[in-house]
């Protein structure tokens, strides 16, 4: 079923490229020598971040898992996820990240126990694959979180699974739900007349401007992402926006994660998935809101909560070892005021104005001046 | 101590005039008996015992007799028993024998100082005077000093107003057992009592005492008529204590004045030299000088201003310390062996049939182990807290019914399993079985077994003085896995080889014990607590003059220079034992890596295999080669710890 997303030289890279590794490794112990694994560094302290290339880029800061007693289980259990991507290339097929998961359990003491290690396990192959240009779908895993919602004056063209007979499907005909984002984006291709994509952090505030067809009124596509957007979601509307020419707004709450976490991540990418963020990323996106500012200017103080100690070591953190804040005063300001008034505000606060107040007040009216969106 | 109670009393009678008359330090006592330890039928008859064996234990090592001391106590009625207390030692001379036994205050002990075990001569004859008082009986007393001479016995009562013995009977003894033996003695005495099992019963107190003398041999026959054994450990007696004088620095001035006014016939330059220690002419006419008194003036007709002055200008020379040869530790090697056997051997044999005695290593200590087991477990019956709970399940539900002592007091070896049924009568050979046991080391003594989860070893400081008087500590630690890991540290406090039993809150040894910083030896200990875990203490002082914080003679004074004697050997103890716990959890961690290493060599090679398309045998290679290369990373990672462990 995986025919058409690899091609068949990717595919013999791929299964070169495990061999190699393999057969390092087997000399060195041929030779009595510990054997290695080099990866990237996937953290924020090996991105850097450039304004004209518009995400954060991997440096060249390498972990390297030497065999000892303590790494000897990560060892075994990271060239077992190997061998397990080499047959799933043969075989031509994939496996999610549960899949590999629950097949580790074949590998008698080397199983892993709970799924958070085999996905960092399977996360450091990939980035050590991705210095060699092999992706994460060539290696043929792909997640199994879904990309979130997508809502609006859009047609995805796809192609059925089985026949692979063109598909249309029309985002404005989900009635009440909405179109789903898949975990593997490349195929897609877009139909739109919509002015903007809207990228909107809570299922609440999707729902509610969804409900009222919100992108009928504004002409947009709302795109629901869920906290931090995934991988495929920020591949999703990075394809869309840049095939159809239209910019991105984010909409989150006012919060240290919201803005440091979700935009930043929506944004430029994250640490965490450095060797890839070149692609799953939206460098063109701005921040419509909501803003430090509009607790004020909307006069939602009523309706905001203490910043707790997580949320203020988060802005601190931002402003201190985030390369992207760094990079941009405006947004350094608009940190430090969140700093300084010690509240935050979701999206729902506009709520206090009337259910309906954020569709025919809030957005129109931001929506008028989106020069004065934080980069 | 009785001195001055004494005159208080005669003091408090001043007003009722007419009436005023000595009062016999007896019958003193026999109003009150509680300040003898004679308050409670159970307490009673734990203090006969007591001062029974230590009086057995001094007159042995003063003959320099390797003691066997055996306890007999029976039951007549409910609340009336017999205890008899017997000894191999070198029997008493008839004109004293009466006068041992039936007058307070009579005794070898208070006027010198030496280290022993009594002080003052007041205990064995009250014990005596309250089984008259308490049943009416004399007290039965069978003395012999010579092979071929009769043994004497006699029945006699002290006339408590005249403090003076009482002779019912006397009489010879030409057969029997005695006639057998070279010399020894028994005394029985019937009293009012109750015969108590835990930690201040009779059988914990004979445990306590076998630990600290590893030298002696115990036998106690039970009211069950059950024999418990705690064997001799060691072949030799301890040093013999020297009588010493007192040193200048240790003397109060009222005592000064006494022993000047009682110095006939000498001047003062001959009685600072005679009366003191390290005080010598040349010292002795630099102190003459500074008080501005001539050295050839009489003594006693000194002024009493120049007598102070002397005193003053005594205390303010600096004077060589005491001379040490007054004391008798009981060394490191044998307060190991007593802890190897009182506290890890006997159990290890519980739990192994005839297992060998780890550590002790000769073949000897092995076919010993196998004699030893009923032995062994007698001792370790014997210290239980709920002591002979083998016999009677409930004892276990009695020890939580003691709660008016601190648990820092508890005599305590509690093993978790229940004791197996235990053959008293068999011999055993308990000498051999821990000799040449302790490992020496940079000048450590200790018997340690990582696999067997046990840890003992002992510091013996140099002697030191307080006020004075020359003393010495010692401590002993004992680590088993097989103790109570839960419970607080059992801390058994011992001043010249006698047990204390009570006030361990107050004493000077507990406070010690837990000003240690155990957390960094790694055991646990919540503030100003004893700390948690599978250990007993053993803490010894030696020293001509005890400083008991009362006549109770149940806790050690908080003198500085005691305390922090304490506190060297204790935490040295500890720092040892941070040592051996390290070097068990590395050796823990090790067995651990090692499994770990096996584990996942497999997965690695099958790995390789299944991508590389290896043979069987060059996947094998591969496995070897795997083995070889991180066994090379496991002794790297072994290193630092290695480090550490030398500091």
């Amino acid at each position: 079923m995986a025919k058409g997303r690899v091609s068949a030289s990717d595919d013999k890279a791929t299964v070169q490229a495990i061999v190699r590794s393999m057969t390092e490794i087997y000399d060195d112990v041929t030779k009595k020598r510990a054997p290695k694994l080099t990866m990237p560094l996937r953290a924020l302290s090996n991105v850097k971040y450039d304004k004209k290339l518009g995400y954060f880029e991997l440096q060249k800061g390498r972990k390297k898992r030497t065999l000892s007693v303590n790494t000897v289980r990560t060892f075994a259990q990271t060239l077992k996820m190997m061998s397990l991507s080499r047959d799933l290339v043969t075989s031509d097929d994939f496996a999610t990240k549960r899949d590999a998961y629950y097949q580790s359990k074949n590998w008698g003491d080397a199983r892993f126990n709970e799924q958070p290690e085999s996905d960092a396990v399977m996360d450091d192959i990939e980035a050590m694959f991705a210095l060699q240009g092999v992706t994460r779908e060539n290696l043929r895993f792909v997640p199994d979180q879904h990309g979130g919602t997508v809502a609006g004056a859009l047609t995805v063209i796809d192609f059925d699974l089985e026949s692979g007979e063109r598909i249309e499907i029309d985002c404005t005909r989900f009635g009440s739900g909405a179109y789903a984002v898949p975990s593997w984006v490349e195929h897609l291709e877009f139909k739109t007349k919509a002015k903007f994509i809207l990228c909107i952090e809570t299922q609440g505030m999707f729902q509610r401007l969804q409900s009222h067809k919100y992108w009928q009124k504004a002409n947009c596509i709302l795109v629901s992402m869920g906290g931090v957007p995934t991988r495929a979601c920020r591949r999703f509307v990075r394809r869309l926006a840049e095939s159809m020419g239209i910019p991105v707004y984010a909409f989150t709450d006012c919060d240290p994660y919201g803005i440091g976490n979700i935009y930043r991540t929506l944004k430029v990418g994250s640490g965490n998935a450095a060797h890839i963020n070149q692609f799953f990323c939206v460098p063109n996106a701005t921040f419509l809101g909501l803003m430090p500012q509009d607790i004020d200017d909307y006069g939602l103080a009523k309706a905001t909560h203490p910043l707790d100690e997580q949320d203020k070591k988060r802005a601190y953190d931002a402003l201190k070892n985030d390369p992207f804040f760094q990079a941009y005063v405006p947004w350094q300001e608009a940190l430090k005021k969140l700093l300084k008034m010690e509240v935050r505000a979701e999206q729902q606060a506009l709520s206090l104005h009337g259910l309906n107040f954020v569709m025919e007040e809030y957005l129109p009216e931001k929506l008028k001046n989106t020069k004065k969106f934080l980069p | 101590m009785a001195a001055r109670t004494k005159k208080d009393d005669a003091g408090s009678a001043a007003p009722s005039k007419g009436q005023i008359r000595e009062i016999a330090v007896s019958e003193f006592f026999a109003k009150n008996r509680h300040l003898l330890g004679f308050d409670n039928p159970a307490k009673s008859l734990l203090t006969a015992v007591r001062e029974g064996v230590d009086n057995s234990l001094d007159a042995c090592e003063e003959a320099r007799i390797l003691p066997s001391v055996k306890v007999i106590i029976e039951q007549q009625t409910e609340n009336r028993f017999n205890v008899a207390i017997e000894d191999n030692g070198p029997g008493i001379p008839k004109q004293h024998l009466a006068n041992i036994f039936g007058k307070l205050l009579y005794g070898s002990k208070f006027h010198r100082l030496k280290q022993s075990r009594g002080q003052q001569g007041i205990g064995i004859s009250a014990a005596v005077m309250y089984g008259q008082m308490t049943t009416g009986k004399p007290a039965d007393v069978i003395t012999k000093m010579e092979k071929n001479r009769a043994a004497l016995t006699l029945k006699l009562q002290i006339d408590t107003k005249k403090n003076a013995p009482k002779i019912l009977a006397e009489g010879e003894l030409t057969k029997g057992e005695w006639a057998e033996r070279t010399s020894g003695t028994r005394i029985a005495i019937t009293m009012e009592g109750a015969y108590k099992e835990g930690r201040h019963g009779v059988l914990a107190y004979m445990a306590q005492t076998a630990l600290a003398n590893p030298h002696a041999d115990f036998t106690v026959i039970d009211p069950k008529k059950q024999v418990h054994r705690f064997p001799r450990l060691v072949g030799m007696l301890p040093v013999e204590a020297k009588e010493i004088k007192p040193h200048p620095h240790g003397v109060e001035l009222g005592t000064f004045i006494q022993l000047m006014s009682d110095a006939k016939g000498q001047t003062v330059l001959q009685f600072l030299t005679h009366a003191f220690s390290r005080v010598n002419d040349q010292l002795a006419k630099e102190v003459c000088a500074k008080a501005n008194v001539k050295p050839g003036s009489r003594a006693p007709d000194l002024d009493r201003g120049y007598m102070e002055s002397l005193y003053n200008a005594l205390q303010a020379t600096k004077i060589m310390a005491p001379p040490t040869n007054c004391l008798s530790p009981m060394g490191e090697e044998n307060i190991i062996k007593s802890l190897y056997w009182l506290c890890v051997q006997a159990q290890q044999w519980d739990e192994e049939e005839g297992g060998e005695a780890e550590g002790a290593g000769a073949a000897s200590a092995e076919a010993a182990a196998k004699g030893a087991k009923g032995v062994a477990q007698a001792a370790a019956l014997a210290a239980a807290a709920g002591a002979a709970k083998k016999a009677e399940p409930p004892a276990k539900g009695k020890k939580g019914k003691k709660g008016k002592e601190s648990p820092q007091a508890e005599f305590r070896f509690d093993v978790a399993a229940d004791e197996p049924a235990h053959k008293p009568e068999e011999k055993v050979d308990a000498l051999s079985a821990v000799r040449g046991l302790a490992t020496h080391e940079d000048g450590e003594s200790f018997i340690a077994s990582e696999e067997k989860g046990y840890f003992v070893t002992a510091v013996s400081r140099p002697p030191n003085v307080y006020r004075g008087n020359p003393f010495q500590i010692e401590v002993g630690l004992c680590y088993a896995t097989r103790l109570k890991a839960d419970a607080l540290i059992s801390v058994q406090r011992f001043a010249n080889r006698v047990p204390l039993q009570y006030q361990a809150s107050a004493c000077a040894m507990t406070k010690a014990t837990i000003s240690a910083p155990w957390k960094s030896y790694g055991l646990q200990q919540s503030k100003g607590a004893l700390p948690t875990g599978p250990v007993v203490l053993m803490v010894h002082m030696a020293s001509v003059w005890v400083p008991y914080t009362s006549e109770a003679k149940e806790a050690v004074a908080h003198y500085d220079e005691i305390l922090k004697e304490l506190r060297l050997a204790i935490m040295e103890c500890g720092r040892r034992l941070d040592r051996f716990l390290r070097r068990k959890r590395r050796e823990a961690d090790e067995a651990k890596k090692r499994s770990y290493i096996e584990k996942y060599l497999e997965p690695i090679g099958e790995a390789l295999r299944e991508v590389l398309s290896l043979t069987q045998g060059e996947k094998q290679k591969t496995l070897e080669n795997l083995k070889i290369i991180l066994e090379r990373t496991r002794d790297k990672s072994a290193a630092p710890d290695e480090r550490g462990r030398r500091e």
